[in-house]
C-alpha cells in the first residue's frame, strides 16, 4: 500500500545539526498512551454494571468476560509486532506511529461503540484487535530510531521510551477515573464518553509524536563517539529474517519470557497476596497503595537499570535481574512468616524494578547482538515472548494458588509455592542468559550485488 | 585474528570517549524545552497521583 507523502521516510530524515533530544520525547508521547493497556483494570467495575449500574443486573457482562479485553489486546500486541516488524522497519518511525495512533485510537472509539449498543464482540474487536495492533505498532515504532540516534547510550534511549509504557498505565487509570466521575450520571457510568475523550487526547499527543520524530542521516555519529576498532572492522548487521534462527534469539526470548512471568507473579496478586500474609495489618486501602508502589518501582526501573546496563554492560545486567531477583523472591516468603510488612514491601518494590528493567534493556541486548540494521523488527518477533507470558504467567500463578487454597493453606503458606516456582523460572533466565554468545558472522547481512 | 566480539553493549560497540551531554544548538533550545515539557506534564500528573493514593492509604 503506497505510503502519503507526509508520512515517508525521506520526509523525516534530519538535518546535520537536529538536536537528537527532540526525539526521545517524540517516543515518549506514544509509549505514554499505549501504556494505557496497564490501567484498564479501572474500567473493570463500571463495564459490569452497565445495566445494572449501582450492581451487576443479570444481563451485565461478567469480570472474567471483561478480563479477556485485556488478555486480547496483549495477545495482539505481540502478534502486531512479531508480524509488521519489517514493515516498520521499512516505512519508518513517522508513519508507523501515525498507523499506530489511528488503530490504537480507533480501537477506543470502536470500543466505546460496543459498550453503548452492548455488545461485547464489538469491544473485544475494538480493544482487543484494532486496540491491540495499535499496542504492537506503537511499542516498537521508535526502538530502531532511538538505537541509531543514541549508539552511545542505547539502553538509556530505548529505557526511557519503553519508561513511558510503564508511566502510561498511571496517567491512564488516573484520568479514566476523574473522567468516569465527570461524566457519570444517574442512568449512565460514564464509560462511553470516558472511552471518546481519551481516544481524541491521546490521538493528538500521538500525533504530536509521530511529527516530531527524526531519523538520523545516514552516517550519523555523536560529536565524540567513536566506534571501537572491532565495531569498525566487522560491524554487525544480522536481518530478522536470520535473527529469528539463531540459538541467541531464542536464548534471549526465554530470558524476556522468565523475567515476564516471574514479575506478574507479583503484580497479578500483590493487592490480594499483600492482604492474606499480612491479614489484620493490611487493609485493602493499603494493599491498593503497595500496588502504587510497585507501579512507581516498574517505571523507574525501566529508566534506572536500563541506563545502568550501559555502563555494566548487557549480560551483566541481565545476570543481577536473575541471580538478585531469585534471591528476593526465595526470602519472600520468610519475610511473610516473620511478619516483616517493610521488608516485604521493599523487596517486593526491587524484584519489580528489576522486571520492568527486563523489559526496557532488551532492545539494546538486541542491538549489541543482531546491530542497529533491523533491531526494531527483531524486538518485535521477541515481544511474543511477552505475549505467552502474560497468558500463561497468570494462569500458572493462578492455578497453584488456588490448588494451595484448596489444600486448606491459609497466608503466606498459600503464596509459598508460587514464590519459590517464579526464583526457579529466574534462575532458568539466568541459565540462558549466560549462555548467550555472539552471534557468528555467517550470519550477517550482506548487501546484493546491484 | 579478529577481535572477540562481547555482548558487553559497551565493549563492542562503541564506546568511545563518551562526551559529556552535548549542548543544544540555541535554536533547538525552545523546543526541547517545549517537547519535554509535553510529555513530562502528563508523567508527573500519573506519578503525583499514585504517590498521594499511595500515602494516603498507609497513613
Amino acid at each position: 500500500m503506497p505510503v502519503p507523502a507526509f508520512l515517508q521516510r525521506s520526509r523525516t530524515v534530519a538535518t546535520a545539526t537536529y538536536d537528537r533530544w527532540l526525539v526521545p520525547p517524540a517516543a515518549l508521547a506514544v509509549h505514554l498512551c499505549i501504556g494505557q493497556v496497564y490501567g484498564l483494570s479501572v474500567f473493570k467495575l463500571p463495564l459490569t454494571r452497565l445495566q445494572g449500574l449501582d450492581h451487576s443486573a443479570p444481563t451485565d457482562w461478567s469480570q472474567p468476560q471483561v478480563q479477556w479485553m485485556y488478555s486480547l489486546a496483549l495477545c495482539m500486541l505481540g502478534a502486531a509486532a512479531a508480524l509488521f516488524g519489517r514493515w516498520v522497519e521499512r516505512v519508518g518511525p513517522r508513519c508507523t506511529m501515525f498507523a499506530a495512533a489511528l488503530c490504537f485510537c480507533g480501537g477506543l472509539a470502536t470500543t466505546a461503540l460496543g459498550v453503548h449498543l452492548h455488545s461485547l464482540w464489538l469491544v473485544y474487536l475494538g480493544y482487543g484487535g484494532l486496540g491491540g495492533v495499535g499496542l504492537g505498532l506503537g511499542y516498537i515504532s521508535p526502538v530502531s530510531t532511538l538505537i541509531k540516534w543514541f549508539p552511545d547510550r542505547p539502553g538509556m534511549a530505548t529505557g526511557m521510551a519503553i519508561m513511558g509504557f510503564g508511566g502510561g498505565a498511571m496517567i491512564g487509570s488516573n484520568a479514566s477515573v476523574w473522567l468516569m466521575d465527570q461524566f457519570r450520571t444517574a442512568s449512565d457510568q460514564g464509560v462511553v464518553a470516558t472511552l471518546l475523550t481519551l481516544a481524541v487526547v491521546y490521538f493528538g499527543l500521538m500525533l504530536f509524536g509521530a511529527f516530531t520524530v527524526r531519523v538520523p542521516p545516514e552516517g550519523f555519529a555523536p560529536r565524540g563517539f567513536v566506534a571501537t576498532a572491532a565495531a569498525q572492522r566487522t560491524p554487525i548487521r544480522v536481518g530478522v529474517d536470520r535473527a529469528w534462527r539463531t540459538p541467541q534469539f531464542w536464548l534471549l526470548w526465554v530470558v524476556l519470557c522468565c523475567n515476564v512471568t516471574a514479575g506478574i507473579g507479583i503484580l497479578e496478586q500483590a493487592s490480594p497476596m499483600a492482604q492474606e500474609i499480612f491479614a489484620g495489618r493490611v487493609s485493602a486501602g493499603a494493599a491498593a497503595g503497595f500496588v502504587g508502589m510497585l507501579s512507581l518501582a516498574n517505571l523507574l526501573g525501566r529508566f534506572l537499570w536500563s541506563s545502568a546496563s550501559d555502563r555494566l554492560g548487557r549480560k551483566m545486567t541481565y545476570s543481577i535481574y536473575f541471580l538478585l531477583g531469585a534471591a528476593l523472591y526465595a526470602t519472600l516468603p520468610s519475610l511473610g512468616r516473620g511478619q516483616h510488612v517493610g521488608a516485604f514491601v521493599l523487596v517486593a518494590v526491587v524484584v519489580i524494578s528489576m522486571y520492568g528493567g527486563g523489559f526496557a534493556t532488551i532492545p539494546a541486548y538486541l542491538r549489541d547482538l543482531f546491530g542497529p540494521f533491523q533491531v526494531g523488527a527483531i524486538h518485535g518477533r521477541l515481544l511474543t515472548a511477552w505475549s505467552v507470558a502474560a497468558l500463561v504467567g497468570p494462569s500458572i500463578v493462578n492455578w497453584m494458588r488456588e490448588n494451595r487454597i484448596r489444600a486448606g493453606l491459609r497466608g503466606v503458606e498459600a503464596y509459598d509455592t508460587t514464590l519459590y516456582v517464579m526464583a526457579a523460572l529466574l534462575l532458568v533466565g539466568l541459565v540462558c542468559n549466560l549462555l548467550v554468545r555472539p552471534v557468528h558472522p555467517r550470519h550477517h547481512h550482506r548487501e546484493e550485488p546491484t | 585474528m579478529s577481535e572477540p566480539l562481547s555482548t558487553r553493549g559497551e565493549a563492542q560497540t562503541d564506546r568511545g570517549p563518551t562526551p559529556p551531554s552535548l549542548p543544544a544548538p540555541p535554536r533547538y533550545l525552545g523546543a526541547r524545552v517545549a517537547t519535554w515539557t509535553i510529555v513530562l506534564l502528563p508523567l508527573a500528573y500519573g506519578v503525583y497521583q499514585t504517590i498521594r493514593k499511595a500515602l494516603a492509604l498507609f497513613a
